[in-house]
């Protein structure tokens, strides 16, 4: 039997995709819901995709914390559902949807609705907005230009302007490779990456967020769009290995996303954030799973004064 | 007594004792300056040793030191930040968060290093390459950065220097910060050096200093220690006592002691006096004998002090380079077991935690110094606590306990883990038993692996999907117990040997290679694969092989799923032939067929060769299969077909278009006449007779041949034109072969043109119906006329009933003509006999088609009541081959048509079979003998006979008789002659439209005979045009005789 475990083991990824093939029933669909039904139902459903410390996918992060405790607040139990970028919002409004190459919504199947909460460092985008409701800020981002170290493209000096500094990192991408993923923060639409002559590249499979450092140290792209935290985390897991080139985007914030039919959760969801930021949970939240974004954000993550 | 005494006593104390005395206090005198000079030395040897451990400790605290800006030179933070840096990237993007990361670890090494209560350190600073400040930690506002040491000469030392400022001595240590041997800057750290002097240096109690600390290089001493003046220079100076502080720049000096037993010394001088005073002496002899034995013990004492100082000096030394190496050990494994994943914990006999590292520490979320000192108990509730107060006794009885796993939940982030714990007792050096060590690996990962491994293994196993593992080179490493049905292999025949095993050899080669390309680049494969089961049968499997990576993203297996599709392709392949091949004669359809010739036509356009087209139809093989019926008929097609297949060449196609017409495809041709050859050898190939059963049935076919290109380009054209030739073969006698032709073509063309404007003539009113007088031979009188159809076609012009009668019955469009016709007849007659008074009856043709119609004489009954008509009025004229048919609907409308009363007539009579049983059988009024026997009246003697023969039979039948196509006085006489009762022709009258007809040659009652009728009537057709138009003055044109007339007098 050892010998045979050793064997099946590489095949664990694979023989469920094949018998899923044959197998898998769909699962079913759910009504949306506001706070009322919530409370009634006694649970709240969580989507997230595995993303950076957000969601780990090990039953933690910062986003389930937070969306645990907001459970707790409302007295309902917490269930986590599973979810991919591609399908995040079509399982929380009930219907797929992406952005048009307008930057605006294209709107696509309905598909059941399977969670309350879509909270997985979410990037608030006008598209996006036109989808759902966002809750207050929860966290500061912005999409950067990384490189990998040897890259013959050097970071830029700020000049103390952020639009001036995205222009000039633009203006260096022409003939470049770089990596970004339809349907996220990083969608090369968003910024209109194509009008600046890079080759995009997007991933072959449905890789997660956190792969994108991978894939740039792999040599999959000369370079890659990559949100803030991320980056920062990527800085000190292989330093010397990955430099940031300049910025992409303006300064961002992620947020929790609400159907539009839910203002009643959105609002309470609210309430529960600026409780925690005052009495410090929000703070050790951040230090516990972003040390390294803390003190660069550090503005943003202090309490509101009262 | 007394008295004598005495002078004795004195003399004894004069002569005697007094030298002795002397001597005495001589010899203790010289005993006591040398026991004198010893305890100088033991004093100065115990003042080194006092100097020598304080310069250990400050040895040591400087070595910590090192040790601390080592660390911190190392810590990943400078690392992340210099290395970042180095890559050019701003503080603005990215380097702050690692500049920021680094200022948090200067702030602990500063925040965690105290002495006395006080910072230990006083400033940090953070240098690049070019020693820029890159941080400055823990500096008064405004301060300037320091002079620092230049790079150590030894890569990775710490540097220490004295800094000489006013206010007093600074000590800098200087470490650079290194990445993979690349210099990236240092880091400079301000010792408080005041206060670890005042610590380790001063002695105890704050007394004022007996030590001095002072620089090796001559500079000053520390201020800080106050009394002393500057001293410095090599060597200790009389009554100094130096010792270097190890690593260090500095000495301690201290004075040596010896002023402080120098007091005592008895000198030369004193000598004299102490002899003198040997009364005194005397008077403390027994005190002098005890100094005596002091002085004794102070040898001995001082005997006893060099050798505990010998053995301290000893001691000390091991001690040093014990402590030193424990540092060593410590350090090494404190950072081991906090770095380590696991969770270590040591416990006393009592169950109090000793030791923990953070990881364990983080189980309860706390540190590790809230851990230590309590208990089990403290920190776990008690049934678990129980559990393990349980569990360590028995890992001290068992010498190991474990391993043993464990469902814990960390309190500082919630999350559940699965840890696996081993527990073994622990011993000091000397084997006492000191606590109990426990070491617990987080396996919640593993056993989630295990979980799903074991899971996925057995969904693997129990999976119906034949299932099978190969390694990279095709080595059957697995298969499952669907994959041993499947193929009925045992697991262990198949383990270790090569897929080839399965290999059938009925797939095609390119299908491996195609298989292999796509597996080995990495991608998945789905395709069918003909393999071969254990008993030898064929397999045939649908297969989907994916390649499975290794960590390393090296294809380590290739698993393969399998379905058996053996009888689905089975009924894959039946349904195919089914669908391509005919079930009969198992000759290709015509679907296949045409296909072929698709191919056949595509070759020979490349080739510039031709393809014949053979359309071979078996002739009258209806009437095999309606008189012996279709078993029979069967049979004859199968051996039709054998026969054909056996006439051509193996590479020659034999279709089965459907019914009895077959097809032969030709390719490669380069000769028309080469055609020839094969149509005559498929011909020959019928002269033998067909043998079924008891039966010999002879049986010959017609063919038609088209040739590719010259006939036509495509299978469809091709087809058409051999079809229009072998119908040509027909015509020419059947049992013979016909190439297609222009002609055929045209024929085709205007057969086809008189078939599009068919449709719609009627509603257009193009036909038109037209009538033909019948005259009563007797009287000479008018007593009907049969009624005529014609079509004047804008388009193609006056179209013969020959020609589009057939068609118009083929099309079943004689349906509502022939109502058409009826109609306007039943009215016509309506309209004469009102004008006329006359008892006039119009004859109608009707065709098969309408008899086969069962609502045929429903729709005749509904028309006469519609027109007023009665029965007796009509007479419909039938041919012969109607009845040949003998069917039950056609039987029972002439029935239905004879009880309204119409009259029937038999048409045609003479031409075909001429059966008189169907006379007999029908209810049959009149007989219409065929013009071919009237144009031979008067002229041939033998059809005078038959013609006399006829009309008296007929007559012998009750029947009345027609003589049809009378054109000349010689054949109306014949027919009057011989008792015939009706005569029709151009003799008599054209065909003319009902208005045109005369009312008054239709009212005219004649008792003439027929010869007096006939000058009146021959004058009667000059009066009226073709179409009937009265007053034309043109002759009409005879209408053309048809060979189909008898289908085409409607």
């Amino acid at each position: 039997m050892p010998r045979r475990s050793a064997l099946l083991r590489p095949i664990l990824q694979l023989v469920p995709a094949l018998l899923a093939a044959w197998l898998t029933p769909l699962s079913a669909a759910g009504p949306a819901r506001d706070l009322d039904q919530i409370q009634a139902s006694g649970v709240l459903r969580h989507l997230g995709i595995p993303y950076a410390n957000f969601v780990t996918g090990m039953g933690s992060g910062f986003d389930v914390e937070l969306v645990k405790g907001f459970a707790d607040s409302l007295g309902v139990r917490y269930e986590f559902v599973d979810s991919t970028w591609s399908s995040a919002f079509g399982d929380l409004t009930g219907r797929n949807a992406q952005m048009d190459n307008t930057g605006g919504v294209q709107w696509r199947d309905e598909v059941p609705i399977r969670g309350d909460i879509l909270a997985s460092g979410v990037t608030i985008l006008p598209w996006r907005q036109e989808i759902a409701d966002f809750s207050a800020p929860t966290f500061p981002t912005g999409v950067w230009l990384v490189a990998r170290a040897e890259t013959d493209l050097n970071p830029i000096q700020p000049s103390g302007s952020t639009q001036r500094d995205i222009e000039e990192v633009r203006s260096a991408l022409h003939g470049r490779t770089v990596l970004a993923m339809e349907d996220t923060c990083l969608d090369p639409d968003l910024y209109r990456l194509r009008d600046t002559g890079a080759t995009v590249i997007l991933p072959k499979q449905d890789i997660k967020l956190n792969e994108i450092a991978p894939a740039i140290l792999n040599a999959e792209a000369d370079m890659a769009l990559l949100d803030v935290p991320d980056i920062l985390i990527a800085l000190e897991k292989w330093p010397g290995q990955l430099k940031v080139i300049g910025p992409i985007s303006e300064h961002q914030f992620m947020g929790a996303a609400f159907r539009k039919d839910s203002p009643r959760l959105r609002q309470a969801f609210n309430d529960y954030l600026e409780r925690i930021r005052h009495d410090g949970t929000y703070h050790n939240l951040v230090k516990k799973y972003f040390a390294t974004v803390f003190p660069y954000y550090s503005e943003f993550f202090q309490p509101p004064p009262d | 007594m007394q008295r004598s005494r005495a002078p004795l006593l004195s003399r004894f104390l004069a002569y005697v004792a007094a030298p002795l005395l002397v001597a005495y206090l001589g010899l203790l005198l010289v005993t006591t300056y040398l026991a004198q000079q010893d305890l100088q030395v033991a004093t100065a040897n115990e003042r080194r040793l006092e100097l020598e451990k304080r310069a250990a400790a400050l040895s040591y605290f400087y070595s910590e030191r090192r040790s601390d800006i080592a660390r911190l030179a190392s810590d990943r933070a400078l690392t992340v930040f210099f290395s970042n840096r180095a890559l050019g990237m701003s503080m603005q993007y990215g380097l702050r968060a690692s500049l920021l990361s680094m200022q948090g670890a200067v702030e602990q090494l500063l925040r965690s290093e105290t002495i006395a209560g006080r910072p230990l350190y006083l400033r940090i600073l953070i240098l690049d390459t070019q020693d820029e400040v890159v941080l400055d930690v823990g500096a008064p506002a405004g301060a300037p950065p320091p002079a620092v040491d230049p790079v150590p000469a030894m890569p990775g030392q710490v540097s220490l220097r004295v800094v000489q400022e006013l206010e007093g001595d600074r000590v800098l240590l200087t470490q650079p910060v290194e990445d993979r041997g690349q210099r990236l800057g240092a880091v400079v750290a301000e010792v408080s050096h005041a206060e670890a002097l005042r610590s380790l240096v001063q002695t105890p109690g704050g007394r004022p200093c007996m030590v001095l600390l002072a620089r090796a290089d001559g500079a000053a001493p520390s201020p800080e220690l106050g009394a002393a003046d500057p001293k410095g220079g090599q060597g200790a100076r009389a009554g100094e006592i130096q010792v270097p502080v190890a690593d260090t720049p500095f000495v301690l000096i201290a004075p040596n002691g010896s002023s402080e037993s120098a007091g005592l010394l008895v000198s030369g001088r004193y000598l004299g006096l102490l002899a003198g005073l040997a009364v005194v002496v005397l008077l403390v002899l027994v005190i002098g004998i005890r100094d005596g034995s002091r002085n004794l013990a102070l040898s001995i004492r001082y005997e006893e002090q060099q050798r505990q100082s010998d053995l301290l000096n000893r001691q000390n030394e091991r001690l040093e380079a014990e402590v030193a190496q424990r540092k060593k050990s410590e350090a090494f494994i404190r950072t081991l077991v906090e770095t380590l994943p696991d969770l270590v914990w040591l416990k006393d006999l009592s169950g109090v935690f000793l030791f923990c590292n953070p990881q364990f520490a983080r189980l309860y979320g706390l540190d590790t110094t809230d851990i230590i000192g309590k208990t089990d108990l403290d920190l776990r509730g008690a049934h678990q606590a129980a559990a393990f107060l349980r569990d360590d006794p028995g890992a001290i009885a068992a010498g190991q306990a474990g391993p043993d796993e464990e469902q814990v939940t960390f309190a500082g982030d919630g999350h559940q883990a699965v840890l696996e714990t081993i527990r073994s007792p622990m011993y000091d050096a000397d084997g006492h038993l000191i606590g109990i060590l426990g070491i617990a690996r987080d396996i919640t990962d593993r056993k989630r692996a295990e979980e799903r491994l074991r899971t996925l293994s057995q969904a693997v196993e129990q999976s119906p999907v034949p299932v099978m593992i190969t390694d990279p080179r095709a080595t059957i490493e697995y298969v499952n117990a669907a994959f041993e049905r499947m193929t009925g292999y045992r697991r262990d025949e198949v383990l270790g040997r090569n897929a080839r095993l399965l290999k059938s050899g009925s797939t095609q080669e390119a299908v491996y290679q195609d298989l292999w390309g796509t597996i080995l680049s990495g991608q998945g494969w789905h395709g069918e694969l003909e393999d071969r089961r254990k008993d030898g049968s064929v397999l045939c499997i649908r297969s989907h092989i994916s390649p499975v990576r290794d960590d390393k993203g090296q294809i380590s297996h290739f698993v393969g799923l399998k379905e058996d599709i053996t009888v689905q392709k089975q009924q894959e392949r039946k349904v195919l032939h089914q669908a391509h091949f005919d079930a009969l004669t198992d000759l290709p359809n015509r679907f296949l067929a045409l296909d072929r010739l698709a191919q056949l036509i595509r070759e020979a356009r490349r080739q510039a060769a031709l393809v014949a087209v053979l359309f071979l139809d078996l002739d009258d093989f209806k009437t095999i299969n309606d008189t012996l019926g279709h078993e029979i008929g069967d049979q004859v097609l199968v051996q039709a077909a054998q026969r054909l297949r056996s006439g051509v060449r193996e590479v020659d196609t034999v279709g089965r278009l459907g019914g009895d017409e077959f097809i032969v495809l030709v390719g490669d041709l380069r000769d028309p006449a080469n055609a020839r050859g094969v149509a005559e050898k498929l011909l020959r190939g019928f002269r033998e007779s067909f043998r079924v059963g008891q039966r010999d049935l002879k049986l010959t076919a017609s063919i038609g041949i088209a040739l590719y290109p010259a006939d036509g380009e495509t299978p469809a054209e091709l087809l058409r034109r051999a079809d229009m030739a072998m119908y040509r073969a027909k015509e020419q006698g059947r049992n013979t072969y016909q190439y297609f032709t222009e002609a055929l073509n045209r024929r085709l063309a205007r057969r086809l043109a008189v078939e599009e404007q068919l449709h719609g003539a009627l509603e257009r009113r193009e036909l038109s119906v037209v009538y033909q007088p019948l005259m009563e031979l007797g009287s000479g009188r008018i007593v009907g006329a049969e009624a005529l159809l014609r079509w004047q076609s804008p388009v193609l012009g006056t179209v013969e009933p020959g020609e589009f009668i057939p068609m118009a019955e083929s099309s079943g469009l004689i349906v509502p003509i022939g109502q058409h016709v009826l109609r306007e007849a039943a009215e016509t007659v309506v309209a004469w006999r009102r004008t006329t008074g006359a008892d006039l009856v119009i004859s109608v043709n009707v065709s098969p088609r309408q008899l086969s119609d069962r609502g045929f004489a429903p729709d005749v009954a509904r028309l006469l009541e519609h027109a007023r008509c009665r029965g007796q009025w009509l007479r419909m004229e039938i041919t012969e081959g109607v009845l040949l048919a003998a069917r039950g609907e056609i039987d029972d409308a002439l029935q239905g048509i004879s009880a309204l009363g119409v009259h029937l007539a038999m048409d045609d009579f003479g031409t075909g079979y001429s059966s008189l049983s169907y006379l007999r059988r029908h209810a049959f009024d009149w007989l219409k003998i065929d013009r071919d026997f009237i144009a031979d009246l008067g002229v041939d003697a033998a059809t005078g006979e038959l013609v006399s023969a006829a009309i008296a039979m007929a007559h012998g039948l009750g029947l009345h008789v027609v003589g049809e196509g009378v054109e000349n006085e010689l054949q109306l006489r014949g027919l009057a002659e011989r008792g015939c009762d009706l005569a029709q022709g151009h003799l008599i009258g054209l065909p003319v439209l009902a208005q045109a007809l005369p009312t008054e040659l239709l009212a005219r009652p004649s008792t003439d005979s027929a010869a007096q009728a006939t000058p009146t009537l021959a004058k009667q057709p000059m009066d009226i045009d073709a179409v009937g138009r009265p007053g034309s003055k043109t002759p009409p044109t005879p209408p053309a005789l048809d060979h189909s007339r008898h289908t085409a007098d409607l």
